[in-house]
């Protein structure tokens, strides 16, 4: 599965569009990693817990894309874009959406 | 004590009250999704912004939807977010506001007798209650450019173009 | 445009498939095996931390919150009455240097005697009305004042705060104003070991006041036949925080047995008037 935020694969033809598919995933971090993170916020610096737990989300939103994918039957994913929302304090909505397509190889 | 004790009782009625009542309309929703979205299954939407060959009017389109979540689901986040992780009671007030949106616009498109809807995207605004620890409610909207076939002659044409 | 098609992708990707009600009663009771280890073990270091701090130190802090009312004349026979007993058992109790007990008198139908942070003894009317003799009236001082030897105030307090802050922090609840919620100067709540302790070490410091436990021992009795006889809707606050159960009447006299205290003595009777005093 090719995934790309381009609006088109070069040497690629788009045989069909399928629409719309999307992942998404909303996590929270647990109580000790907050702790540890507001002592971190006093010296700034990466909050290395948080860039975890994104990625984490990230991750599983992506996946759920692909599945959402597959099951139309699309061998790429164009024009990918990633959007984040804070829900709650402490937790994140990690969006992703694209449009999956059929892409055939031109000559 | 007897203070402290009508209020756990107070609670848990309204969390039973909640789910059964939360768990049917959510049951509704998706039902009406559903059913919806293949009624419009003949009107595609894409976030990619190059336009087939033709001639469209353009027209922006948009739906929006403000969901709030239950207070049973709130709670049971309140103990997701304990141990932090997925918060699955969430997913589905996500999921059902993002379909709902989409198909608001939808339905603004054809309206318009759109044929196609291009460059679609996604605005998610989260409204707080209270002190922010908890959500309340969620707003999805979705907007993007509807294309309009010029007459039916065009449409036509088009199709075979395209081909 | 005949390649735009719009297919259904499958349902319930982007939603988890766990019962809701499942997943609550999962969350739900570990979060409650959680929350009691933690509140146990916050409770224990609390009480251990409090009971390190200077005894002066624990006076100056009960001072930042109440003083003391000035006695009302009206009260003045009975307040003189209950400081003579409390400084006879000040003398027979061991208090460790620059400890001193405040005894104050509240003249409220309410059965209920406690002692609280800085070496003060509240007292009841509506409990001092049922003693049937001095013995047990000393018995009662002698246990709140061995609550105050044995530092069990400043312990309790101390749990108190450690398991509230404890407890606020994992649940995310940062500020508070610690000592203001934790109720310093009201009545604390004992462990069931600390009654035992206080009762033993109370009634060694009434049998050398007294040579005999007589009427000493009689205060639970009383008490307890009191309570029954009210029936199990008794809500008084001296029943509620000191359950006298079996147990616990047994345990006196089982330190009687061991340390061979004699009642040879009948107890001595409550002076002349008392009742007017109150």
């Amino acid at each position: 599965m090719d995934i790309t935020n381009l609006e088109s694969m070069p040497g690629k033809k788009i045989v069909k569009h399928l629409g719309l598919v999307q992942g998404s995933s909303v996590r929270a971090k647990h109580a000790g990693r907050d702790l540890l993170s507001s002592i971190k916020n006093l010296f700034g610096g990466e909050l290395t817990s948080y860039t975890e737990l994104l990625q984490e989300s990230r991750e599983e939103a992506m996946d759920r894309m692909l599945q959402q994918a597959k099951s139309v039957e699309a061998n790429a994913i164009l024009n990918v874009r990633f959007s984040t929302s804070s829900i709650t304090q402490g937790a994140a909505e990690i969006y992703v959406y694209g449009t999956a397509v059929q892409l055939e190889a031109t000559e | 004590m007897s203070g402290g004790s009508f209020q756990l009782i107070y609670v848990i009625g309204l969390l039973i009250v909640a789910y059964l009542i939360g768990s049917y309309r959510e049951k509704r929703h998706y039902q009406s999704i559903i059913k919806r979205e293949h009624a419009l299954n003949s009107l595609p939407a894409v976030n990619l912004k190059t336009a087939p060959k033709g001639h469209f009017q353009h027209e922006l389109v948009m739906g929006n939807v403000t969901i709030s979540v239950d207070y049973f689901k709130r709670f049971l986040a309140l103990l997701h977010a304990f141990f932090g992780g997925p918060i699955t009671s969430y997913e589905t007030l996500l999921d059902r506001s993002r379909r709902e949106a989409l198909l608001r616009m939808k339905e603004m498109a054809k309206e318009k007798h759109a044929a196609l809807v291009l460059n679609v995207k996604y605005e998610t605004v989260s409204i707080f209650k209270g002190s922010g620890k908890s959500i309340g409610s969620v707003e999805v909207l979705a907007y993007g450019t509807a294309l309009i076939p010029s007459s039916q002659a065009v449409a036509s044409n088009v199709a075979t173009t395209t081909q | 445009m005949n390649s735009y098609h719009n297919p259904q992708p499958k349902e319930g990707i982007n939603t988890s498939h766990a019962h809701p009600l499942v997943t609550f009663i999962k969350l739900f009771s570990v979060i409650t095996v959680v929350l009691v280890v933690s509140a146990w073990l916050f409770g224990r270091s609390g009480a251990w931390l409090a009971s390190l701090i200077p005894y002066q130190q624990e006076v100056s802090i009960s001072e930042l919150y109440e003083k003391p009312e000035a006695i009302d004349p009206d009260y003045q026979a009975i307040q003189d009455y209950l400081e003579s007993i409390v400084s006879g058992l000040e003398a027979n109790m061991d208090l460790p240097e620059g400890m001193h007990i405040s005894i104050h008198y509240e003249s409220e139908k309410v059965e209920n005697a406690y002692a609280t942070l800085g070496g003060h003894i509240f007292i009841y009317r509506g409990l001092l009305e049922i003693l049937p003799n001095e013995n047990s009236l000393a018995m009662l001082l002698a246990h709140e004042m061995a609550h105050v030897k044995l530092r069990h105030p400043i312990r309790a307090a101390g749990q108190n705060i450690a398991i509230q802050t404890g407890i606020k922090y994992l649940l995310g609840y940062s500020n508070s104003d610690l000592l203001g919620q934790a109720g310093l100067y009201t009545q604390l709540h004992f462990s069931r070991s600390m009654e035992s302790a206080a009762d033993k070490e109370g009634l060694e410091g009434v049998y050398k006041l007294y040579r005999t436990v007589s009427g000493a021992t009689e205060l639970f009795d009383t008490l307890h036949k009191i309570s029954v006889k009210n029936g199990s809707d008794d809500t008084s606050p001296f029943f509620s925080t000191h359950p006298l159960d079996e147990k616990r009447i047994k345990d006196l006299k089982q330190v009687v047995d061991d340390e061979s205290l004699s009642s040879d003595f009948e107890a001595k009777g409550l002076p002349e008037g008392f009742a007017n005093w109150l």
